[in-house]
């Protein structure tokens, strides 16, 4: 699966090492979230500036920013 | 999620400036700017791209058409093959699949050059045959009523579209307007978004529904439809299932208001410049309400309507994409600081920084900008005779015919891509808060748009001296 990742997360996951771009859980691939969540083609798409680098964390169930981070991090 | 953690580690090894042809607001970027700079050259060299921007012209009988189509087959060929390469590209890069994405355009540019060619037929206005409305109806139609194949979605790119359209679009836009209306569309713009915003959250949170959602199905009424509703979710680290509750309503609203609005107006008899202000202020998404206004550009000339054709799109243009669209960094950023700070905290830390306007920043809106800034250079010190018998056919129609052929690609594909059986249930407390922020946003928009800037919008629509 090709995953999207930009330079600025990139630069941030290298300073915050446990954020959730790097975490397990978490999945900012634009054609996964394109297929999670229903309408977002429509009029909108999952490989937009406006979206960054966020993702789903299945653990937590949540839409996140690839900066965010909580206990449940596991690394990849 | 297979292969998605050696995904990420080659990704953080890439070049930093992987994101310039990685995200589709870029690739919009490239393929608008590099048609005007190809347009440009050609033009000071003496020749022109109207060759291959070709569009079909006004005619009575289907033999007229039939002819026109088959006298202009190469043209026709040689413009699908140059869109096909084109996006093929960006796709590609993007990471879609190729074998996909061809057979996919080709049934899109097929149906779109006859959807185009019904716009141009003398009797359309009549039976409101509008390109984007007939294009918004068939996709709907096929879409929910037969089984589409499922590779036919890889072609339907309706933001790629829209976005490349819009880059295009900055070619026909005097950068002088954009610096004379620009602060007057930022004006009203925030007046509204801030209104809008705070009844829906208001009204949201009045209602029990958790903050998050408030405010992703704010910002989606309020902002920029599906593409805030995404980026807010993100910035406020919502619940998986509040960004498709909020995606569900914007789609449903900005469809309903893709008819309603160019009609109303229409009925009303407004000035194109002053339709299109109110649609810029009052529809949720760029590709929604660039349907509408296009719609409405049909309808210069007709039943006392005054004002250039273009002047809805540009008036629709400066509002939704000058004052809405640009602040979504700004609105993920403050509320991402709100939601840190203020709200419930469930064990997950933000990290909200001022780079966050920029990342969320849509890029396209830099393409825009810089196409009209090459061609107002262009015709620098040409008098107006000669910007209309020079400039505008040989090069600035030219790259509307391109625009208005990305556009069609875009309205057909909003219509094919619209599965309503599939979209999320939204729920009645939902759909009550963004319902209230719908009604006050079209009222107030109509207030701003026809009554209190009404001078300014109408200016905006006259011929040139």
């Amino acid at each position: 699966m090709n995953l999207w990742h930009s330079p600025a997360a990139t630069a941030r996951t290298q300073r915050a090492p446990r954020s959730c771009a790097t975490c397990r859980h978490f999945c900012a691939d634009p054609k996964a979230i394109e297929a999670a969540i229903p309408g977002l083609i429509t009029l909108g798409s999952g490989y937009a500036s406006v979206r960054s680098d966020d993702g789903l964390c299945e653990r937590r169930q949540r839409y996140l920013s690839a900066a965010s981070s909580c206990s449940q991090y596991e690394a990849r | 999620m297979p292969n998605h953690a050696n995904a990420i580690n080659s990704a953080t090894r890439q070049s930093p400036w992987r994101e310039l042809f990685a995200k589709e607001d870029w690739w919009a970027v490239w393929i608008g700017l590099g048609l005007v700079i190809v347009a440009g050259v050609l033009f000071a060299s003496g020749a022109s791209l109207k060759w291959i921007a070709v569009t079909p012209q006004k005619w009575s009988t289907i033999d007229q058409v039939a002819a026109q189509f088959g006298a202009n087959a190469t043209r026709y060929l040689a413009l699908f093959a140059l869109w096909l390469v084109l996006f093929g590209i960006g796709v590609r890069a993007l990471g879609l699949r190729l074998a996909e994405f061809v057979p996919a355009f080709a049934v899109l540019f097929i149906v779109s050059a006859l959807i185009y060619a019904l716009g141009a037929w003398d009797q359309a206005s009549r039976y409101n045959l509008e390109p984007p409305l007939v294009a918004l109806v068939l996709g709907l139609l096929a879409s929910n009523l037969l089984r589409l194949p499922a590779w036919l979605q890889s072609g339907l790119r309706v933001e790629f579209y829209i976005k490349t359209g819009i880059v295009l679009l900055g070619a026909g836009f005097p950068f002088v307007l954009i610096l004379w209306a620009g602060p007057v569309a930022i004006g009203q713009a925030a007046i509204v978004s801030l209104v809008t915003f705070g009844v829906i959250y208001f009204v949201a949170v009045k209602l029990g529904l958790d903050r998050r959602l408030a405010a992703t199905l704010g910002v989606g009424g309020a902002v920029c439809g599906v593409s805030g509703a995404i980026a807010v979710a993100g910035a406020v680290g919502a619940k998986k299932e509040h960004a498709p509750i909020a995606i569900t309503l914007v789609i449903l609203w900005a469809i309903v208001m893709i008819f309603v609005l160019p009609l109303v107006a229409r009925a009303l008899g407004l000035p194109t410049g002053v339709a299109g202000a109110w649609i810029g202020t009052s529809e949720f998404a760029d590709a929604a309400g660039l349907a509408a206004a296009q719609t409405y550009s049909g309808y210069a000339g007709q039943a006392g309507i005054t004002g250039t054709p273009e002047a809805s799109v540009q008036a629709f243009t400066l509002m939704k994409v000058i004052g809405r669209d640009v602040w979504i960094g700004v609105w993920a950023l403050v509320l991402s600081i709100i939601a840190t700070t203020r709200w419930e905290n469930d064990g997950v830390t933000s990290r909200a920084d001022a780079g966050e306007i920029w990342r969320r920043f849509p890029k396209f809106v830099i393409g825009f900008l810089i196409a009209s800034v090459i061609v107002s250079l262009a015709a620098r010190g040409l008098s107006y005779d000669a910007y209309k018998k020079t400039l505008t056919p040989e090069l600035v129609a030219p790259l509307q015919g391109l625009r208005n052929w990305a556009f069609i690609f875009c309205f057909l594909s909003i219509g094919l891509t619209t599965r309503l059986r599939d979209l999320a249930t939204a729920g009645a407390r939902p759909f009550y808060a963004f319902t209230a922020g719908v009604v006050v946003n079209v009222i107030l928009g109509y207030i701003l748009s026809t009554i209190v800037f009404v001078d300014f919008w109408q200016k905006l629509g006259q011929p040139g001296p």
